[in-house]
């Protein structure tokens, strides 16, 4: 029998009125690696952060290593050997890998100055120790996303954590980074740590997880031991039914008018390099590939918001010139963009004027003022469309959850009657439902005769909703997949790069 | 039930431009307690004449706050404007029209100025403006030779001046017509919207189809064409020019913007607290002055006046979340 080194009972916790948790239990054993799952809003982080001390409980205990003990601040979750590491970097990207990982715990020589020497024997030492591999004399800054990513829970192994959190590390990974991770967190159980993961994945629980504690809206649902499980069994945990039929069946068939098309696109920074293809009337085509291989900046690149040096872009068979995204949208080219916090929305203004945003000159009376009536009925119009759930339109649109926010950009978008729309990773960090209702809507804009485009990380959606799938490697195009094609290997293989060879073998043939 | 809607009520009261209305009633209110006869209507149309001055530069200032820039030239560009206005006018009406051309041109110049370094030279509002700024003291001190020349004209005396009828004189007619313009502008065109946007984030109000650059100049050009208006119509209260007639405008605009709730970080606020703010700032100095405090002191009191309510704005939003 293993030991308990945490466990947390009868954990509640308000905001301002909304039950978060509700007497929920939650225990960890030494080594394990213990998966947290539900739903957003479920109340994993919330719990998390009670832990970590940045919550404190309403009511309930917490019992580390077998004794009652009280957190009321990061630090003291610190020093019981309690660590999180953010899905927001805490690095500071003009530093180096090792001045982050020892930042404020440097070594000191004998004048009290930073010892570089021993910094970096220190450092290597403990890269070699967990398993992870990054330049120590990189600025942060210059590093790719996993990289950071990695230096990050670098820094935390360095203060020897019996307990690391880990929420939602693998949402910016492509796979072989996940399976790189994957290796960390079993060399951290068999040294004896213990794991708590967050994670959306599916595959990714099954795969390393030893238990999973279910959460749903805020309540308790189980513990279970993850080789007894399979993923309907816990979906069904998580939601109360199951998965079948998350992609909605298409609405009509694609026929052969071309109505987007994208000739031999360059970026004067090699990011983008001579990339060609159409969209067909009724079609939605996937964009699939790695991380950073392109695939957003093709995508900003088509809305004039990424600079090209070459290439011409078609819109039912006239050619498009726009020098900036206003231009794009008078094209009728719609970008619904990958961050939704810094580039779909203003945050702090409220959801009507969000809404509007892009789409103010339709709604104007005698040519120079806003008519509050068109634009109030408008809003009203498109959460009613749209399904937001949405108290006041003129509360601020962060106060909405995350599925409802991203609904509010697809609504300013909509609202240009886009003839071209470009969707940048569009179900990240939103919940089942509302990712559901966005598969719909993208299938009936395809239905409507919108060139519709879908970048996704997540292989499953790309391969649930397209009709086609163009691949990404290396900043071009390594494969133009259709229909038997869209498979998880082939979509793999190209965006490794090894299916280009094949590929062109067959167009010589 | 009473309690939410009290805290609903203190939700309004900090996201709204209310508040300063409400300060503005206290200040007055004190103003009248500790020297009895303040609220006179003579008096109370002196304070209005003068507030007009500063409510017309805090229009260009509440729209650089808001696109979350700064514009610190303005107070050489009052200077400065006063400068050419008395010399062109001399005294004689008839060249009222030229002057005020020659004043407005040369804010659209230092406006434009301002709006490229900021816009394609990518220098920090703060520092461009603050050197061009800089640059205009040392053209207006060239060009008087320390010594400034010319006067009001009789009619521009008149409408600054005097009162026209009851507590309304022709500049507060005129700072109400350009305070009413700007609020509407605020509020009702996509020009307005675009303002708020590019403060609260540039980069989603470029994705969102807006020419954040073209905003970002325009507000600039805006900021210096009104300081200069001001600038001109202040030759009308004095009489003639002194090169420290706009000296304190930098400061007191942005006191008058932030006092009247609008986000130093750009993005919120308005020009309906702005306007409550340039009146709380006359009155601040102006009572201080009543009350026998020497500059110094009504400087000292002024600067602790308007920390303490910035910081009692910043609680209850805090509170309010």
């Amino acid at each position: 029998m293993s030991k308990e080194i945490l466990k947390m009972e009868n954990i509640s916790k308000a905001f301002s009125g909304v039950q978060a948790l509700n007497h929920v239990n939650f225990s960890c054993e030494k080594g394990e690696v213990h998966v947290l799952a539900g739903e957003n809003g479920a109340g994993k982080s919330t719990i998390l952060k009670i832990l970590a001390g940045l919550y404190r409980a309403d009511a309930g205990e917490i019992f580390w290593q077998g004794k009652r003990v009280t957190i009321k601040n990061p630090q003291q979750s610190q020093k019981l050997g309690i660590a999180m590491v953010f899905q927001e970097l805490t690095l500071v990207a003009q530093m180096t890998v090792e001045e982050n990982v020892y930042l404020n715990a440097e070594p000191r020589d004998k004048f009290g100055l930073v010892d570089r020497k021993a910094l970096r024997r220190n450092v290597l030492a403990a890269m070699d120790q967990y398993g992870i591999h990054v330049d120590p004399a990189m600025l942060v800054g210059e590093l790719s996303v996993a990289q950071q990513q990695m230096t990050e829970i670098l820094k935390i192994l360095v203060r020897e954590p019996e307990l690391i959190i880990l929420d939602e590390p693998t949402s910016a990974l492509a796979k072989q980074e996940v399976e790189r991770l994957y290796a960390i967190i079993r060399n951290l159980t068999a040294m004896g740590k213990t794991i708590i993961f967050i994670s959306h994945r599916m595959e990714e629980i099954f795969a390393i997880g030893d238990r999973v504690t279910v959460l749903k809206d805020g309540n308790y649902v189980g513990t279970r031991l993850i080789r007894e499980m399979d993923e309907d069994a816990l979906i069904r945990m998580m939601i109360g039914r199951s998965l079948e039929g998350t992609f909605p069946q298409k609405q009509a068939p694609v026929c052969g008018e071309t109505v987007f098309e994208a000739k031999h696109l360059a970026s004067p920074d090699g990011k983008l390099k001579d990339i060609s293809f159409t969209v067909k009337k009724g079609e939605i085509l996937g964009v699939a590939g790695l991380q950073g291989h392109g695939q957003s900046e093709l995508l900003n690149a088509l809305s004039a918001l990424y600079p090209l040096s070459s290439g011409e872009v078609f819109l039912k068979g006239r050619k498009l010139k726009a020098r900036n995204a206003g231009q794009a949208i008078k094209n009728g080219v719609a970008l619904v963009p990958a961050d939704r916090k810094n580039q779909g929305l203003l945050l702090e203004l409220s959801i009507r004027h969000n809404t509007a945003i892009s789409s103010l000159g339709k709604r104007m009376n005698g040519g120079v003022f806003i008519d509050s009536r068109k634009e109030k009925a408008f809003v009203k119009d498109t959460i009613d469309k749209l399904s937001i759930k949405v108290g006041n339109m003129e509360h601020p649109v962060h106060s909405l959850s995350g599925g409802n926010q991203q609904k509010v950009v697809l609504g300013k978008e909509l609202a240009i009657d886009p003839q071209v729309i470009l969707f940048d990773e569009p179900t990240r960090g939103i919940d089942v439902e509302a990712k559901r209702e966005f598969y719909v809507i993208m299938q009936r804009l395809a239905a409507e005769g919108v060139a519709v485009i879908m970048n996704s990380s997540d292989l499953m959606e790309v391969i649930g909703m397209s009709d086609r799938v163009l691949v990404m490697y290396e900043g071009g195009v390594s494969g133009i997949l259709e229909k038997e094609d869209i498979n998880e290997e082939t979509i793999m293989r190209y965006a490794m790069g090894v299916g280009q060879k094949q590929a062109q073998a067959g167009d010589g043939q | 039930m009473k309690s939410k809607s009290l805290h609903a009520f203190k939700v309004k009261l900090a996201t709204s431009q209310l508040m300063v209305y409400i300060i503005l009633a206290a200040v007055l209110l004190i103003a009248q307690i500790a020297s009895p006869g303040y609220l006179q209507f003579n008096h109370v149309a002196g304070i209005l004449r003068l507030s007009s001055f500063l409510g017309i530069a805090a229009i260009g200032q509440t729209f650089a706050i808001l696109t979350g820039g700064i514009d610190l030239s303005i107070a050489n560009v009052i200077t400065f404007a006063n400068v050419i206005g008395a010399q062109v006018m001399s005294g004689n009406d008839a060249s009222i029209p030229m002057a005020l051309l020659l004043v407005v041109c040369m804010g659209l110049v230092v406006g434009i100025v301002n709006g490229f370094g900021v816009k394609f030279l990518k220098i920090p509002p703060f520092i461009m403006t603050l050197g061009v700024g800089t640059i205009i003291q040392g053209i207006f001190l060239i060009y008087t030779k320390g010594a400034p020349k010319g006067n009001a004209a009789p009619a521009l005396r008149q409408m600054c001046g005097q009162s026209l009828f009851g507590v309304v004189s022709g500049i507060v007619i005129v700072w109400l017509v350009l305070a009413a313009a700007a609020i509407v502008l605020l509020r009702k065109t996509p020009y307005g919207r675009k303002i708020y946007a590019v403060g609260i984030s540039e980069q989603a109000a470029s994705f969102s189809g807006i020419n954040t650059g073209a905003i970002t100049f325009s507000v600039y050009i805006l900021s210096a064409a009104f300081a200069a208006l001001a600038g001109f119509f202040l030759v009308g209260y004095t009489g003639t020019s002194f090169l420290d007639v706009g000296t304190s405008y930098n400061t007191s605009s942005i006191a008058a913007v932030v006092i009247g709730g609008t986000a130093i970080t750009g993005g919120k606020g308005g020009y309906v607290g702005t306007l409550a703010g340039a009146v709380i700032m006359t009155v601040l100095n102006d009572f201080l002055t009543i009350v026998n405090i020497p500059e110094a002191g009504r400087q000292i009191a002024q600067g602790v006046i308007i920390l303490a309510l910035v910081l009692a704005y910043s609680r209850t939003k805090k509170n309010s979340q």
